[in-house]
């Protein structure tokens, strides 16, 4: 088998061994989605037009934030990242195994959520379903840029305070819980920085039909701007790490 | 072992900031040969191991093995030389199974079996990394820098935490290796397994060269003194107070005039009344040549 095809398998398995992973890809954004579908359904059904979206966006942010920043920064301390060089393991490969090993885990988190809340909580499916996915997939691949980012830059301790601290803004600030014009002016641009609030408008503009306060389609290119961005940040700060290990 | 030069080291500098990690730095491995990298703690043993491996940049000086400049040696280089970290780690999940499997598919060569039962891997496959004890954590990064036969393989402090059985294993290993015409740069600060093991050693003191050579040459180096280990049936020596220091009954002389000291030593135990139980005359061991050369004393 292709070295890197048997590597991305690998990583894949590591995914699945690691339980702080699997907390991070699966358990708590699938144990937060039933809990807010069965709370939020009953006490405000108008919340059923949003489920899919809101519990969708907090798993990705969940998952490929902190599901990645940590192991990458990990990779860096503990020595991991030298001895992949050492025994002939490109740097390259390295990052986009796990790039492509979150990605898939958090985008099968996602198909969960979404093909069993109609099931669960009688919420409609998206009307575009391809547009939510191409959503979904240029979201998650913009947090896994951001997350791994933070992961390349910050040391592990360091990568898990920033992380858990972009998620919790993404939750406030996004709209995912609360529609985003709620929110004073000021914590509106705010939440500007974040790929999630640009998520959010995308799913509800491109694939559920609904009004958007930012241009669905100006969203979806922002968000393809976050992942050029960081993933660009990313190769250049795993350059130079791969030039001087420390 | 042939005198041809596998791994050649010459004029090496490296600093960081205004420290100067490697002043001046130049020797030769020959191909099949065991080759000890000694030195203290901050010598620059270990920034002069990561500029042969490939992993940091000299700032000047060049660097040969096999042909290969090991910056931009790419993916060949990796073939020829195997690599033992000083910390290696894996991820803690990844099964030994996995990880020998992933780096002979980027290497592009089959699984060493014979490497695998060689270092007792076949009972630890499906074990994840974390699971592995030092002693077979050791094993494992060993088995991975053998992966693709390399011409040359360097061990950094491979026995550093490893029992008295662990480390026997993994000389008889570094022997068998040395059989098989593969070439072992060995660091280690056990001066004990440096002596018993390496054909020829380098001693680096403050980023420089103090001495190259075999044990037995850098140990018979001029101005070095001898040791004599004497023990007596009443052990008058030490009643008598003459003495250098005391062992178990044995009292050690240090000399550089052995001969007449020895007939001298003799004469006082006759004089006492005693007689000698054990004598031995033996050149100074690697360890106190080395701490001779670290404190300053006299190297080539």
């Amino acid at each position: 088998m292709n070295a890197f095809l048997k590597h991305m398998l690998i990583q894949f398995k590591l995914g699945l061994r690691d339980k702080t992973l699997l907390v991070d890809f699966y358990l708590l954004p699938i144990c937060f989605y039933l809990i807010m579908g069965g709370v939020m359904s009953s006490i405000n059904p108008q919340f059923k037009q949003t489920l899919i979206t809101s519990m969708i966006v907090f798993g990705v942010t969940m998952g490929a934030l902190q599901g990645v920043s940590a192991p990458i920064a990990k990779l860096k301390e503990s020595g991991t990242l030298r001895s992949y060089r050492v025994l002939g393991i490109p740097a390259p490969s390295v990052l986009l195994t796990e790039v492509l090993s979150t990605f898939l885990h958090v985008f099968f988190a996602s198909v969960i959520i979404l093909l069993t809340a109609p099931v669960f909580f009688k919420v409609d499916l998206p009307k575009n379903i391809p547009a939510f996915l191409v959503v979904l997939a240029l979201f998650i691949l913009a947090t896994t840029a951001v997350g791994i980012f933070v992961g390349a830059i910050a040391k592990m301790h360091m990568a898990s305070m920033l992380s858990i601290v972009i998620f919790v803004f993404s939750v406030m600030l996004s709209g995912m819980m609360f529609p985003s014009n709620m929110l004073p002016k000021a914590l509106i641009y705010a939440g500007r920085i974040l790929p999630a609030t640009f998520a959010v408008q995308a799913f509800n503009g491109l694939s559920f039909d609904l009004s958007t306060d930012i241009n669905a389609g100006l969203s979806l290119v922002i968000l393809v701007g976050f992942s050029i961005v960081f993933g660009s940040a990313c190769v250049l700060k795993f350059i130079s790490i791969n030039r001087e290990s420390v | 072992m042939n005198g041809e030069m596998i791994i050649e080291v010459s004029g090496l500098k490296k600093h960081y900031g205004s420290t100067h990690a490697v002043s001046d730095v130049s020797f030769g491995v020959r191909k099949g040969e065991i080759f000890g990298l000694l030195g203290p703690n901050g010598a620059g043993k270990t920034t002069t191991l990561e500029c042969i491996e490939g992993i940091r940049r000299q700032d000047a000086g060049t660097i040969h093995i096999a042909g290969f400049n090991p910056q931009n040696g790419g993916h060949d280089f990796r073939r020829i030389l195997g690599v033992q970290l000083q910390a290696s780690a894996l991820p803690e999940a990844m099964r030994v199974d996995e990880a020998i499997s992933l780096v002979s598919a980027y290497q592009k060569v089959s699984w060493r079996k014979d490497i695998i039962e060689m270092l007792g891997l076949d009972g630890i496959l499906k074990k994840q990394y974390h699971a592995l004890s030092t002693g077979q954590k050791r094993r494992v990064n060993l088995a991975l820098a053998l992966t693709s036969s390399p011409q040359a393989v360097i061990l950094d402090e491979p026995t550093a935490g490893l029992d008295v059985e662990g480390r026997a294993n993994l000389h008889a290993i570094i022997r068998k290796l040395k059989g098989e015409g593969v070439t072992v740069v060995l660091a280690t600060h056990d001066m004990a397994e440096a002596e018993d093991l390496c054909d020829r050693i380098v001693i680096i003191v403050k980023g420089k060269v103090s001495i190259t050579g075999t044990p037995e040459q850098i140990t018979a180096a001029a101005g070095i003194s001898t040791n004599i280990m004497i023990r007596t049936a009443k052990g008058c020596l030490i009643k008598e107070g003459i003495q250098n220091s005391q062992n178990n009954g044995y009292v050690k002389y240090t000399t550089e005039n052995t001969a007449d000291f020895l007939m001298e030593l003799l004469q006082k135990v006759k004089d006492c009344g005693d007689t000698v139980y054990d004598l031995r005359v033996e050149r100074p061991s690697l360890e106190e040549r080395f701490l001779e050369i670290v404190k300053g004393g006299k190297s080539e």
